[in-house]
C-alpha cells in the first residue's frame, strides 16, 4: 500500500509514527557513536564537573559561589566583589582567579558568565571533557550534523511529497502536517545535538550516584570554605541543591528560569540521572539548540 | 574503576566502598613506600555505614613527608565530599602513645577494624587498663558536659536536636562498648553494649530512648517533641556510664 494515498487524516498518524521512528534512530545511532565504557574523570575537580553539566558559565558561578563561601568574594548590597586586593593571590585554579578578576569592580553575581577570561580558563576542561569523549568534539559534531540532516531530509522528503500530492489534487488544507513537518525536524535536532556525549551523561550520572550522600546532608554543609563540599554539591547537583538559608549568596548567583525552547543551559539542566542507559540521549537536549 | 560498577552501587556501603578503593589507590601512589597500613574502623568497618556517618580511617605511616601526601589532598576532599571520609594520619612509632593517650578511640580501632592495605598494625597493640579507664572517665565527664551544651544550644530546634542525637549515638554506644570490656562482660557489638548497659538502668522507656537514637542516625530526623526529650535521656545516658566508669577498679 502506498502511504500517500492515505488520507489525511490516516497520514498524519503515518507521519507521526515515522517521525517516532526517525528521531528513535537518531537516537541509537548517537547511543552506539558515543556511547561505551564511561571513563573516569577527576572528580575532585568541581569547575571541570559543572564544565560538564553546564559550560563555562555554570563553572564560573560554582566558583563565585565556592569564593565567597571562602571569604575571598564579598557581597555588598546586590553585587559581588573582591574582598581583598591581593585574593587572586591565595587561589590555584585559573577560573577561580578569572572569577576574581571579574569581580574587582563590584557586578552583579550573574554577569560572572560573560567574563571572557573564566571562559578561556574553562577551555582545558573542554579539552579534556572532548578527549574523553563526554562532550562532542569537531569529528562528532559533524557526524552529528550529518545524521541529523539526513534525518531531517527524510521527514521533510516525505512531509512535502505529500504535500505536493495534495496541492495537485486540489486539496490545500495541509497546514497540520507542515506543522508537524517543522515539529519533528526541531525534536530531531534537539534530540541530536544534546550538550553532553551519551558516555557524558553516563559520567554525570554516576557522579550523582557518588556524591548522593553529598545531596542528602545538603543541609548540614558548614560554611566557611574549609571543605569543597559545596563547590562539589553545586557542580554535580546544580546550583538549585544549594541551601540558600545557609548560603544566601546562592540566590544571586542562580540563572532565572527561561522558558522552554530558548536553548538556556543553566542549572536548570543538572538533572540527569535517567541518562545513563542508553536512552539518555534524551538529556541535555534542550540545551544544545540545533546549530551542529 | 570503571564508572560502571559505581552506578550500580547505590547504598551507602557501597558507595563508601568504592570511594574507598579509590582512595586507597591514590593514598597508595602518592605515599610510596611511606605508607604502612590503611584500616577501616567504626561502623563502616562492620558494613552498617550509615548515610550520616563519618567514614573513618588510620593511615599508618613511616614518616610524614609533605611532598608525598600533598598530591594526596586533593583525593582526600573529594573522598570527604562523597562519603565524609575522616583519616587520622599516624606513624609507626606513634601507635603505642596514641593507644594510650586515647584509649577509648583505640579500643574502638581494636575491636573493629578491617585493613584495607598493607599489614594489621594494630594487631599487636594492647592499652594498659588504667589508661583505658582513665580515658573513659574522661570521655565520659566531656560527653555529659558536650551533650548539656548541645541540648542549651540546640533544642529548641527539633531538626538541630536530632542531629545532636545521631552525633552523639556513635560515642556512647563506643563507650558503653568500652565499659562493658573493662567490667569483663564485652557485648558483641557497640550497638549491643549501649542496649545492654540501659537495660541495666531499669525503668520504663529507654526502648523508646533508643528507638529514637537508632532512627535520628538512620534518617537524621525525629517527629516533632521527641528530639529534645531524647538529648535530655542522652545525658542521662551519658552520666550514668560515666558513674559506672568512676566506680571500675
Amino acid at each position: 500500500m502506498n502511504p500517500f494515498d492515505l488520507p489525511g487524516p490516516e497520514f498524519l498518524v503515518f507521519y507521526l509514527f515515522l517521525a517516532g521512528i526517525v528521531i528513535a534512530g537518531v537516537l541509537g545511532a548517537r547511543c552506539l557513536r558515543e556511547g561505551g565504557d564511561a571513563p573516569r574523570i577527576d572528580s575532585s575537580d568541581p569547575y571541570m564537573i559543572a564544565y560538564l553539566r553546564g559550560g563555562h558559565q555554570e563553572a564560573a558561578r560554582v566558583a563565585a559561589l565556592s569564593l565567597v563561601d571562602r571569604g575571598l568574594l564579598k557581597v555588598k548590597g546586590e553585587e559581588i566583589v573582591t574582598a581583598d586586593p591581593s585574593a587572586e593571590t591565595l587561589v590555584r585554579r585559573p577560573i577561580e582567579k578569572a572569577v576574581l578578576a571579574w569581580f574587582k569592580v563590584p557586578k552583579e553575581g550573574l554577569s560572572v558568565g560573560d567574563s571572557l577570561e573564566a571562559e578561556a580558563a574553562c577551555a582545558k576542561y573542554r579539552v579534556e571533557l572532548e578527549r574523553l569523549g563526554l562532550l562532542p568534539d569537531e569529528e562528532a559534531k559533524r557526524t552529528r550534523f550529518r545524521l541529523n540532516a539526513g534525518a531531517v531530509l527524510i521527514l521533510a522528503g516525505v512531509a512535502l511529497t505529500k504535500i505536493a500530492i495534495a496541492l495537485a489534487r486540489g486539496r490545500t488544507n495541509v497546514e497540520f502536517l507542515a506543522v508537524l513537518m517543522v515539529a519533528s525536524a526541531i525534536a530531531v535536532c534537539v534530540v541530536g545535538n544534546a550538550t553532553r556525549t551519551v558516555r557524558g551523561n553516563a559520567v554525570l550520572g554516576h557522579l550523582k550516584t557518588r556524591f548522593k550522600w553529598l545531596e542528602d546532608r545538603a543541609g548540614s554543609i558548614f560554611p566557611g570554605g574549609e571543605t569543597n563540599e559545596l563547590a562539589i554539591l553545586a557542580a554535580v547537583y546544580g546550583l538549585g541543591a544549594v541551601p540558600a538559608i545557609l548560603f544566601p549568596h546562592t540566590k544571586m548567583l542562580r540563572p532565572k528560569k527561561r522558558t522552554s525552547g530558548d536553548g538556556g543551559c543553566g542549572s536548570s539542566c543538572s538533572s540527569c540521572s535517567s541518562c545513563s542507559s542508553c536512552g539518555g540521549g534524551g538529556c541535555g537536549g534542550g540545551c544544545g539548540g540545533c546549530g551542529s | 574503576m570503571s564508572h560502571a560498577s559505581l552506578f550500580r552501587a547505590a547504598s551507602p556501603a557501597e558507595i563508601a566502598d568504592e570511594v574507598l578503593k579509590e582512595f586507597v589507590e591514590a593514598a597508595r601512589r602518592a605515599l610510596g613506600d611511606d605508607l604502612r597500613s590503611i584500616v577501616l574502623f567504626g561502623s563502616a568497618a562492620e558494613g552498617k555505614l550509615r548515610a550520616t556517618s563519618d567514614v573513618n580511617v588510620v593511615l599508618v605511616l613511616s614518616a610524614f613527608d609533605p611532598a608525598k601526601v600533598d598530591p594526596l589532598r586533593e583525593p582526600f576532599r573529594a573522598a570527604r565530599a562523597a562519603v565524609r571520609l575522616a583519616p587520622m594520619i599516624l606513624l609507626e612509632s606513634e601507635i603505642p602513645a596514641a593507644a594510650e593517650a586515647f584509649a577509648e578511640k583505640f579500643s574502638d580501632i581494636l575491636r573493629r577494624r578491617r585493613v584495607l592495605h598493607g599489614s594489621d598494625p594494630f594487631a599487636g597493640v594492647s592499652i594498659s587498663r588504667e589508661a583505658a579507664i582513665g580515658r573513659l572517665r574522661q570521655v565520659c565527664l566531656n560527653m555529659v558536659l558536650r551533650l548539656r551544651e548541645q541540648y542549651a544550644l540546640r533544642s529548641l530546634r527539633e531538626e538541630q536536636a536530632a542531629r545532636a542525637v545521631a552525633d552523639a549515638a556513635g560515642p556512647l554506644r563506643s563507650a558503653a562498648a568500652s565499659l562493658l570490656d573493662l567490667e569483663g562482660a564485652p557485648a558483641s557489638s557497640p550497638k549491643e553494649a549501649l542496649l545492654s548497659v540501659v537495660s541495666s538502668f531499669g525503668g520504663a522507656g529507654w526502648d523508646e530512648v533508643l528507638g529514637r537514637v537508632s532512627e535520628a542516625r538512620e534518617s537524621g530526623v525525629l517527629p516533632a517533641g521527641s528530639s529534645a526529650p531524647a538529648l535530655l535521656k542522652m545525658i542521662e545516658i551519658a552520666e550514668r556510664l560515666r558513674k559506672r566508669a568512676e566506680s571500675l577498679p
